[in-house]
């Protein structure tokens, strides 16, 4: 039925596409490996649900080539910081935030994302529907 | 002439709750209640250290009054109905915890009906036990059972602070058949995830209520005890009391307050001192 052509073919374009898919993976195992975006501290903890939390929260950011990168924080348009012709590097900044944030590392000239993060904001105490009264003794 | 008392402050209390109400008029309907709030509920635990010296002369002696201790803190609100521990305080499940009803409820100002233990009991047997020493002056003196009063409670909310007066009975559920007003500010000053809690507070006690806790009736006059018979009394407090966010369900606990006590305590024989300060360090976790 099938010429021992068609079977060389078939098998031939198999193993073509089969070592394509295999290699499409591995180059983006190698760039998600060496592509960071991590925060420290990822937690943000306050008193009570609703309320600002505070930390020093510092970013760091690796890059699998050397290039022009913008740390920008979900939501605004606004860039945290950004560098030139770098492939790593870290940005200290002040958190201050009532919901949890996501941030995202951005190549400057494709505009593409190319790594995130986020910082949760989680609290101790639920919002109460009732106002407290605090004392000590 | 208490009972002339509480009248005339029920009576200002509602005054003043009708002029607030006329004039938070511009508030929405659904705000100006909670009635139709859904149940919520909080459990605590908290451990705490605890320095707490008492009034009373030769209590701190023994183990002195240094204590750890284990609480269990409950928050529970249903349409009004409401039991509120106090967060700092760790003296167990009930002492300390508020349970009462709001009877009026504004974003400014609350009117609540309120049930709590205003002053701890205190067993002069267990006292001299625990100190391992005989206290002259509480040797064969009655046990005072806890003030536990109800009564009214006005709070005024402004921003970052509470202005609250309670004006409570004790007649009803307690044998020091008495009543106090209690009064107290306190501000929050938040310093990035700190809250620290600046307050001050006021509190009377009836001539009944002290000579239940600090007077010596003819049949416990002994030679190192004579017969008192106590006036009315006033305490005043000053308190600083911070909590900080240690993780998800932990939060650190401490705060000093010190306590000041009119002539008429310290004129008791039973009463060592007017003045005491009661420091708190402890860790809350919320589940």
């Amino acid at each position: 039925m099938y010429s021992k052509w068609d079977i060389g073919i078939v098998l031939l374009m198999s193993s073509y596409c089969l070592t394509f898919t295999v290699s499409a993976q591995q180059k983006s195992a190698e760039i998600n490996l060496s592509t960071l975006l991590s925060a420290m501290p990822a937690k943000c903890v306050t008193l009570t649900q609703g309320r600002q939390c505070f930390a020093t929260v510092t970013l760091r950011w690796q890059a699998p080539i050397i290039g022009n990168y913008c740390i920008y924080q979900v939501g605004t348009n606004k860039a945290l910081d950004c560098w030139y012709n770098q492939q790593q590097n870290t940005l200290i900044f002040e958190f201050e935030s009532s919901k949890s944030v996501q941030y995202t590392l951005v190549e400057n000239n494709s505009e593409q994302v190319i790594a995130d993060t986020h910082i949760e904001v989680s609290w101790v105490h639920k919002a109460s529907p009732r106002k407290r009264r605090w004392r000590l003794f | 002439m208490p009972a002339k008392c509480l009248l005339t402050f029920i009576g200002i209390i509602l005054l003043v709750s009708a002029f607030f109400s006329s004039a938070n008029e511009k508030i929405p309907k659904n705000e100006t209640t909670v009635f139709n709030e859904t149940f919520s509920w909080q459990a605590m635990g908290n451990i705490a250290l605890i320095y707490n010296p008492s009034l009373l002369q030769g209590q701190d002696q023994g183990n002195g009054p240094y204590r750890l201790g284990l609480s269990l803190l409950l928050d529970i609100y249903y349409k009004g109905f409401f039991i509120q521990s106090n967060h700092r305080r760790a003296s167990g499940i009930l002492q300390g915890a508020e349970f009462g009803y709001q009877l009026v409820v504004t974003p400014e100002w609350e009117l609540d009906f309120i049930s709590k233990t205003y002053l701890p009991s205190y067993t002069p047997k267990d006292i001299i036990d625990h100190a391992n020493k005989n206290i002259p002056t509480l040797e064969g003196l009655k046990e005072r059972s806890a003030g536990n009063g109800i009564g009214l409670r006005y709070s005024r909310y402004h921003h970052n602070s509470v202005l609250s007066v309670d004006f409570a009975t004790l007649s009803p559920l307690s044998d020091a058949d008495g009543w106090i007003i209690d009064v107290f500010y306190s501000y929050v000053l938040p310093y990035r995830n700190w809250d620290i809690y600046l307050s001050t507070g006021y509190t009377h006690y009836s001539e009944k209520v002290m000579d239940y806790y600090y007077g010596i009736d003819a049949n416990e006059v002994s030679s190192a005890r004579p017969f008192h018979q106590s006036d009315a009394g006033d305490r005043i407090q000053l308190e600083l009391f911070a909590q900080y966010p240690i993780a998800d369900k932990w939060s650190f606990t401490g705060g000093v307050t010190h306590s000041y006590y009119s002539k008429s305590a310290k004129e008791s024989p039973l009463v060592d001192t007017q003045h005491v300060t009661q420091v708190m360090l402890g860790v809350l976790y919320v589940f």
